[in-house]
């Protein structure tokens, strides 16, 4: 989905905040929100990738005025609501008022299974994918070409897992690009690579 | 009625995580104690785990050779792997090479060697500026390259995770593994600092 979580490249942002503390967590229910992620993947209830899907189906002002670890807890309170493990009414008796919830999920995304697969050293295309649902491919690779780096090993789709659809599994790629041919501006000799599935690419 | 839903007054985040875990454990899906497990886990994650991995390397050529061919056996072989460490790369710096790591997406990193991620990695700011200016958003974090040093960033966008592997410092010479492993901070393992010799202990 073409979500406010996809901010690679967007504009508009200041300074970067001051890094006087590197303690992930700063308040004692925080870590609660991770242990139900892992609780969720140890007994098979969803993935990591649904939790990131619902994650960005937090609507788009409360996630950029919550904090990360409200986004977390809010994407493991909508799949354990959408699961069936607790009813929303049942959470806000039990807090004795609204708690935040994010949007309904909209269709998975299939992999490609006819796929040729790549080696290193080939030239590659994103895909200009725009689908509802959960893609890893960020918006500001899309259409663009790069070289692959490496291959990663199989994993989970995520247009499947992040919808608690049976996932394929399929390699991914680390598909470096010259910065310069995402952004006219950026400096001459800047890198990035990112970390493609394959059915998101095409051999050029 | 407000079709704005952040206009709802929500019960404080440490009162709905509260009523999660009550719910959780009402319905028989989360054990007692579960969470406090977890956060001895955490505990343990810690990017002193990454600094000894870079330590070894720095000081054995056969590591060093393992760790950039394949990180997840070498991280492995020092005990560490675990959930969000199932593929980890290691990213050499050269003398004209800075690696830096990022998750534009949501916040991904390799836990069980970086220890999970800071404040600052998770904000909007470092998602949305790293990849498309990296330079400036480096310096104002306090690394101020020479122009002749490129910068390759690094998104985390599937299952790979990654640590940076920094250049050893001039003036370590001689130095034990654990004096050595006191110069790697989070930081350098994520690619926005550089080792200093002058924060050295033991």
């Amino acid at each position: 989905m073409d979500g406010i979580q996809d901010m690679g490249g967007l504009q508009g942002f200041g300074v970067i905040p001051p890094h006087t503390d590197e303690r992930p967590f700063h308040a004692p229910w925080e870590p609660a929100s991770y242990a139900v992620a892992l609780l969720a993947a140890e007994k098979g209830l969803w993935t990591f990738d649904a939790g990131r899907h619902a994650i960005e189906r937090i609507p788009a002002r409360q996630y950029m005025s919550m904090t990360y670890f409200e986004r977390v807890l809010c994407g493991m309170v909508t799949l354990s609501i959408e699961h069936g493990l607790v009813t929303r009414e049942e959470l806000e008796a039990l807090a004795g008022g609204p708690i935040p919830m994010a949007l309904s999920m909209g269709p998975g995304h299939a992999v490609r299974s006819d796929h040729p697969g790549f080696k290193i050293g080939d030239h590659v295309i994103v895909r200009d994918l725009m689908p509802p649902g959960h893609i890893r491919a960020p918006n500001y690779v899309r259409g663009k070409k790069g070289r692959v780096v490496r291959i990663a090993p199989l994993a989970r789709f995520p247009g499947e897992a992040g919808h608690g659809l049976p996932a394929h599994k399929e390699p991914s790629y680390h598909v470096q690009f010259v910065s310069k041919d995402l952004w006219e501006e950026a400096e001459d000799g800047a890198t990035v690579v990112v970390d493609i599935y394959q059915s998101y690419l095409d051999k050029i | 009625m407000s079709q704005d839903s952040s206009a709802i007054s929500f019960v404080p985040a440490q009162t709905q995580a509260r009523a999660l875990r009550e719910a959780l454990e009402n319905a028989g899906v989360m054990p007692k104690g579960y969470v406090e497990q977890w956060e001895e886990t955490f505990d343990h994650w810690v990017p002193e785990n990454g600094a000894r991995i870079v330590a070894r390397a720095w000081t054995d050529s056969t590591y060093r050779d393992l760790l950039l061919r394949d990180a997840t056996s070498a991280c492995r072989e020092l005990g560490f792997g675990g959930p969000e460490g199932g593929f980890i790369v290691a990213l050499e710096n050269t003398g004209t090479l800075q690696n830096v790591i990022v998750c534009t997406l949501c916040s991904c990193t390799a836990w069980p060697v970086l220890g999970l991620p800071p404040e600052w990695y998770k904000s909007f700011e470092y998602r949305s500026r790293v990849v498309r200016e990296s330079r400036q958003v480096l310096r104002e974090l306090g690394l101020d390259l020479p122009e002749s040093v490129n910068i390759r960033v690094w998104d985390t966008t599937a299952e790979t995770r990654y640590m940076v592997l920094p250049m050893r410092p001039k003036g370590t010479e001689g130095w034990s593994e654990a004096q050595l492993a006191s110069i790697v901070t989070k930081d350098c393992l994520i690619g926005v600092a550089r080792p200093q010799v002058t924060h050295a202990k033991g």
